[in-house]
C-alpha cells in the first residue's frame, strides 16, 4: 500500500495574514465607531466612557493575539 | 455633538430624551457575552472530561493558537457589543417644547432623523403588549400627524409609553396654547 502524503497545515502562516486582516476590520471598525460617537452623541461623558471601555478591552486582546503570533 | 448637528431653533428647549428600554441593551449585550465565552465554556468541558491522548497533545503543542484564535473571537464579541451598543444609545428620541425629534440609528450606515412639530400632531397611541412588556414598562408608541409632508411614526421599546404619552400630549397643549391662532398650515 502506498504511504499517504501527510499534509502540512501552515499554521503559522495562515495566522499572520489572519492577524492583520484582523487589524485592517480592527481600524476600519474603530474609525466608524469614533465617527459616529463623535458626530452623534450627546453626552461626552458617556462618549468617553464608551471610548474607554472600547480601547480597554479591544487593545489588550490585540496585544494578546500580536504576542501569541510571536511564539506560533 | 448631537445638537450641534440637529440645530435647535432659538430659545428651543429639550423636555425629555428617551432611549429603548434598558431591557433591550441587557439582552442583546447578555447574548453577546454568551458566544464570547463559548469557547471559554468549551474548553471547561473538555478539560472536565477524562484527559485524552490526542486533546491533551493539542492543548500542549498548540496553546499559543489556541489562545491566538481566543483572542480573536473575544475580539469579535467586543466589537459586537461596540456596535450593539451604539445602537442603542444613539438611537432616541428628543423631545423639544416644539417637536419631537426621532433618531432612528439602525446600523452604522443605516441613520435616520426625523422630526415632527408638536403643533401637527394628531393622537398619539400606546400598547404594551406581552408579559414581559407590561411587568418592565415598555410598549410601542405611535404618533399621528397632519400633514402629509411627515408621515406617522412610531418607536417600539420605550420605556414607561404612558408617561411619554401624557408628557408629549402636555407639550403639544402648551405649544398650541403658546401659538393660539398662529398655527402654520400643515403642508
Amino acid at each position: 500500500m502506498e504511504n499517504i502524503p501527510s499534509l502540512t497545515f501552515p499554521v503559522g502562516a495562515l495566522a499572520h495574514v489572519a492577524f492583520y486582516l484582523f487589524v485592517i476590520v480592527y481600524v476600519i471598525f474603530t474609525i466608524i465607531f469614533y465617527y459616529h460617537w463623535q458626530n452623534y452623541s450627546m453626552d461626552k461623558k458617556a462618549t468617553l466612557q464608551t471610548y474607554l471601555a472600547y480601547f480597554v478591552i479591544t487593545l489588550p486582546l490585540i496585544a494578546i493575539m500580536g504576542l501569541s503570533l510571536l511564539v506560533i | 455633538m448631537l445638537f450641534e448637528k440637529i440645530q435647535l431653533e432659538a430659545d428651543e428647549a429639550v423636555i425629555k430624551t428617551v432611549r429603548k428600554h434598558w431591557f433591550v441593551i441587557t439582552l442583546e449585550l447578555l447574548t453577546i457575552v454568551f458566544f464570547g465565552l463559548m469557547p471559554i465554556f468549551a474548553f471547561m468541558v473538555i478539560l472536565a472530561l477524562p484527559p485524552q491522548e490526542m486533546i491533551m497533545g493539542i492543548f500542549e503543542t498548540k496553546t499559543p493558537v489556541i489562545i491566538f484564535g481566543l483572542a480573536a473571537w473575544l475580539l469579535m464579541s467586543a466589537m459586537a457589543t461596540a456596535t450593539a451598543w451604539t445602537h442603542y444609545y444613539l438611537d432616541l428620541w428628543v423631545i423639544t417644547d416644539r417637536r419631537i425629534i426621532v433618531i432612528d440609528q439602525i446600523g452604522f450606515f443605516n441613520r435616520k432623523v426625523s422630526n415632527f412639530r408638536l403643533e401637527r400632531l394628531q393622537d398619539i397611541k400606546v400598547s404594551e403588549n406581552g408579559i414581559i412588556a407590561t411587568l418592565l414598562n415598555y410598549g410601542t408608541v405611535r404618533a399621528q400627524t397632519a400633514s402629509a409632508a411627515e408621515s406617522n411614526f412610531e418607536s417600539r421599546f420605550l420605556p414607561d409609553p404612558r408617561e411619554l404619552q401624557s408628557l408629549i400630549q402636555t407639550a403639544m397643549d402648551d405649544r398650541l396654547k403658546k401659538l393660539g391662532d398662529n398655527i402654520p398650515l400643515a403642508d
